[in-house]
């Protein structure tokens, strides 16, 4: 399994498009804060603007989790790569399972390394504007835990898709519509704005809030377990799907 | 035990059979070509052999096992199936690297392989930017990574030029030279006649014929085949299939009589009384046996 896992970490590293989408995510706290540091009239800040700057990582983070996990088993579909890839590894309940392993690594990786810029950037601008913050309260430290694991199930749920759909081009559009359109949709076409909440996107927001006093600690956990079986039902399937599919 | 053997294999795609009944075995140590048509099934068979593709019945297994059941698969086996299994945007030598990884093989084979396929010089270039022959060498070179004692070669000739051929067919020799079990696709036989010890030959998704490819030879040889050419071809070919002759006829009008010889053939056309433009003995090469057996002749209807 770590040959695999090493394997994988050795195709993250030689992918181009890849390297490009950790690079954006990494530094999109940074260029988040950079609006606020040019504007003229500068916004009213406080010690929570530096867990808005966290979310506001993470809502990038959280997309291109799914996009890199989408990528990563339907690229591989999309360049002919699982031919080689499962006769050097034929055992496919082992293959997907490193490739899982391995996306949720390196969104664990992406998550932190945005953590980190955000909090150096968004420290150093309250600096300017006189506004401390105690980078190890408790609730920078659970923001960031959120955010990490937010991303790493989504990034779960972006390979398992990638598995799922085959279709490279049909998963990342799927995806995208789904996160942008429909997640807002359906509330609205059933008529119960309060059923977003209820959805993956609504369940991982209430995560990245978990810092907040919003709906207390009990929802947050009921949201983490439910996303974690959104995360757990799509890995499951994709598990499925990889070990009963003819590769042509 | 032989290394590779294949037991009453069938494969449906559906309610299209791709691959039926198919029993053959490999010998260790042999070049076996494995011919057929277009679509007669070779990939789908090589693909079920390699795990890839799961059988609707029957066996296929190397060295008794399943692939997906072999300790060590790249160790084992050596395969390459298509030329476009690559990221376009990855190294050659990262390519190489990233499989020698998961298999556990140390990363000094990849240059080794790189070196043995004629890209040592190429091994820092992307894929992308490779010809499609550079490519059936780079998936060649995957092959080789883990030394292994079988090679499944599936059409490796597809896309390369002359040289390219020429050059396959003596890296071929030296692989069976060292004791590999080669087992190498193609829907010619004139490609792989010089240099397979045996054939495997399918048609339809079925076995047709099995054995040396000396055999076949034999057949060319002792076989012997009549064209003949007459403005009354139907009322012709009625008077030798009475005579229990195997006739076909050709795109172009002309007859060709199976398994006889010119003075049988002119026996029977002379006492039907037909006229005849034009009767000649045809020699027959490998490739018209194989075209008989896979039914593929152009032109003929049977």
């Amino acid at each position: 399994m770590n040959a695999l896992l090493r394997a994988e970490a050795r195709k993250v590293l030689t992918t181009r498009s890849t390297l490009i989408i950790a690079g954006f995510v990494i530094l999109y706290p940074a260029l988040s804060v950079l609006p606020a540091v040019l504007a003229a009239q500068e916004p009213t800040v406080d010690r929570g603007t530096i867990l808005q700057v966290l979310r506001g990582g993470a809502d990038v983070l959280t997309v291109a989790a799914l996009l890199l996990g989408i990528l990563a088993v339907a690229g591989e579909h999309r360049h002919g790569t699982i031919v080689p890839s499962l006769l050097v590894s034929p055992r496919r309940g082992r293959f997907l399972a490193a490739k899982l392993g391995s996306q949720a690594a390196l969104a664990v990786v992406l998550a932190l390394a945005a953590s980190a810029v955000g909090l150096i950037t968004g420290t150093a601008y309250l600096a300017t504007r006189d506004v401390s913050v105690d980078l190890l309260s408790s609730d920078v430290v659970v923001t960031v835990l959120a955010v990490t694991l937010v991303v790493t199930l989504y990034a779960v749920i972006g390979a398992a898709v990638g598995a799922l759909a085959k279709n490279q081009t049909a998963a990342v559009a799927g995806t995208l519509i789904w996160v942008f359109a429909v997640e807002n949709a359906i509330p609205l076409v059933v008529g119960d704005p309060g059923l977003k909440r209820w959805l993956p996107g609504g369940l991982s927001d209430r995560l990245l809030q978990v810092a907040e006093p919003v709906g207390g600690l009990g929802s947050a956990w009921l949201a983490l377990v439910m996303f974690a079986g959104v995360a757990a039902v799509l890995g499951g399937a994709a598990l499925v799907a990889t070990k009963t599919t003819d590769v042509h | 035990m032989e290394p590779i053997v294949s037991q009453e294999l069938t494969k449906r795609f559906g309610t299209v059979p791709a691959v039926s009944d198919l029993s053959f075995a490999v010998g260790a140590g042999r070049v076996t070509g494995f011919l057929g048509p277009n679509g007669a099934g070779k990939t789908t068979t090589l693909r079920i052999l390699l795990g890839l593709v799961d059988p609707t019945s029957g066996s296929a297994t190397i060295n008794g096992l399943r692939y997906a059941e072999l300790a060590h698969p790249a160790r084992t086996v050596g395969a390459v199936l298509e030329a476009t299994s690559f990221h376009p945007g990855r190294r050659a030598r990262d390519h190489l690297k990233i499989l020698a990884t998961a298999a556990e093989i140390p990363l000094s084979r990849v240059e080794e392989a790189l070196d043995r396929v004629g890209l040592g010089n190429a091994a820092h270039r992307r894929v992308g930017g490779f010809s499609l022959g550079m490519r059936q060498r780079l998936g060649l070179a995957a092959a080789l990574l883990g030394d292994p004692e079988i090679l499944i070669l599936d059409e490796p000739t597809n896309g390369l030029d002359p040289d390219g051929v020429r050059w396959l067919r003596g890296l071929t020799r030296q692989l069976a030279a060292e004791g590999r079990t080669v087992l190498v696709s193609s829907h010619l036989l004139s490609e792989v006649a010089q240099t397979v010890d045996d054939v495997v030959i399918i048609a339809g998704g079925a076995l047709v014929a099995r054995g040396p490819v000396a055999d076949l030879a034999r057949q060319a040889a002792t076989q012997f085949s009549v064209l003949l050419r007459t403005p009354e071809p139907a009322e012709a070919q009625r008077v030798l299939t009475a005579a229990a002759l195997d006739v076909t006829l050709d795109r172009d009008g002309a007859l060709v009589v199976s398994g006889a010889t010119p003075d049988v053939v002119g026996r029977a056309v002379a006492q039907a009384g037909l006229t005849v433009y034009e009767m000649r003995p045809l020699d027959r090469t490998l490739e018209d046996v194989f075209l008989e057996l896979t039914g593929t002749r152009e032109g003929r209807t049977r």
